[in-house]
């Protein structure tokens, strides 16, 4: 049976089960806001019951810098070391791991990561910049709505496949914001 | 185990059909659709005919090559020079379930000029979409 399993990393993952939400906070810990214009100082694992499920976990954090200051215009981020390029995250240093399983050996295609406002797949998020790059990637997608979405690195077969992204979002506007991120992929 | 299957005719006259013969899915060894695969590498066939079904008897085909319609439209359609399946899986994360993620099967016929027309079938096997891209 073909099963995703997202997890935010960390010193120890944190799975992000169902009912779960991906926070992306501000400098003041879990469920703390950010600034408009700025992008997040830490990522979390809200439970259904609003409670912080990656707490004690030290869960990975990436912050959008540039899209194309660094090194020859790669885009630039700080995952707790300061600021460096992107090309230059691993995958332990990525926000999220999500695995696809198969009971068989199955080769992997056309994967897309993507934001969109929760109710219509090709609508961006309202008042929300979001970024996000596959590790190996020298630059930010912004991924927002399917037809802007992260494209991902076709897998050969086998039963596990692991897709590690670096993710970052921002307010541009005033208010709490919620949408969806989103994978899709094709195997055979 | 999927619910929608493929099933695939030769060029050498064989039938096969997913999760039947050597074509079950058999945990960490290569899909049934990439045993095919060698299969037809090795017996130097090609797929004639494609399409999807259910145990519970219902089939989904897609124009097949063969020369002997029992309708005069299907004589005239245009006919398709290869043929693939893949299974088509998404799910939303942030604030996402587990149970939540969509599953189709597809086969896929491509044409001459490039164009492809593909049946998608819900894991149900009940609903199906056709679309040319």
């Amino acid at each position: 049976m073909a099963t995703f399993t997202w997890t935010l990393q960390g010193s120890t993952d944190t799975t992000i089960d169902s009912g779960d939400t991906l926070q992306f906070a501000g400098p003041d810990g879990f469920d703390s806001k950010i600034t408009v214009g700025e992008y997040n100082d830490g990522t979390y694992v809200k439970s259904s019951s609003d409670t912080d499920d990656s707490s004690g976990n030290t869960p990975n954090n990436v912050k959008f810098i540039s899209q194309s200051g660094g090194t020859s215009g790669a885009s630039q981020a700080d995952w707790g070391d300061g600021t460096e390029d992107l090309g230059d995250i691993t995958d332990a240093e990525a926000t999220l791991k999500i695995n696809f399983s198969d009971a068989s050996s199955v080769a992997t295609s056309g994967a897309l990561y993507y934001a969109y406002d929760g109710t219509t797949t090709t609508a961006a998020p309202s008042g929300v910049d979001f970024r996000a790059a596959e590790v190996g990637d020298t630059n930010f997608t912004e991924a927002e709505g399917s037809g802007d979405a992260l494209s991902m690195a076709d897998q050969a077969a086998a039963t596990s496949h692991d897709f590690y992204i670096a993710v970052s979002s921002g307010p541009t506007s005033i208010g709490a914001k919620s949408f969806k991120t989103r994978i899709e992929l094709t195997y055979a | 185990m999927n619910k929608v299957l493929w099933v695939a005719t030769l060029s050498n006259g064989e039938v096969l059909y997913e999760e039947k013969g050597d074509y079950t899915t058999v945990s960490g060894a290569l899909s049934p659709w990439n045993k095919l695969q060698e299969h037809l590498t090795e017996s130097n066939s090609k797929i004639t005919a494609l399409g999807l079904y259910t145990e519970d008897g219902r089939r989904f085909n897609l124009p097949s090559t063969e020369t002997n319609p029992k309708f005069n439209e299907f004589s005239k359609a245009s006919i398709p020079v290869s043929y693939r399946m893949f299974r088509k899986v998404g799910a939303d994360i942030t604030g996402g379930t587990v149970g939540a993620q969509e599953k189709y099967t597809v086969v896929e016929a491509t044409y001459e000029d490039g164009r492809r027309l593909q049946i998608w079938v819900d894991e149900k096997g009940i609903t199906s979409w056709a679309i040319i891209v």
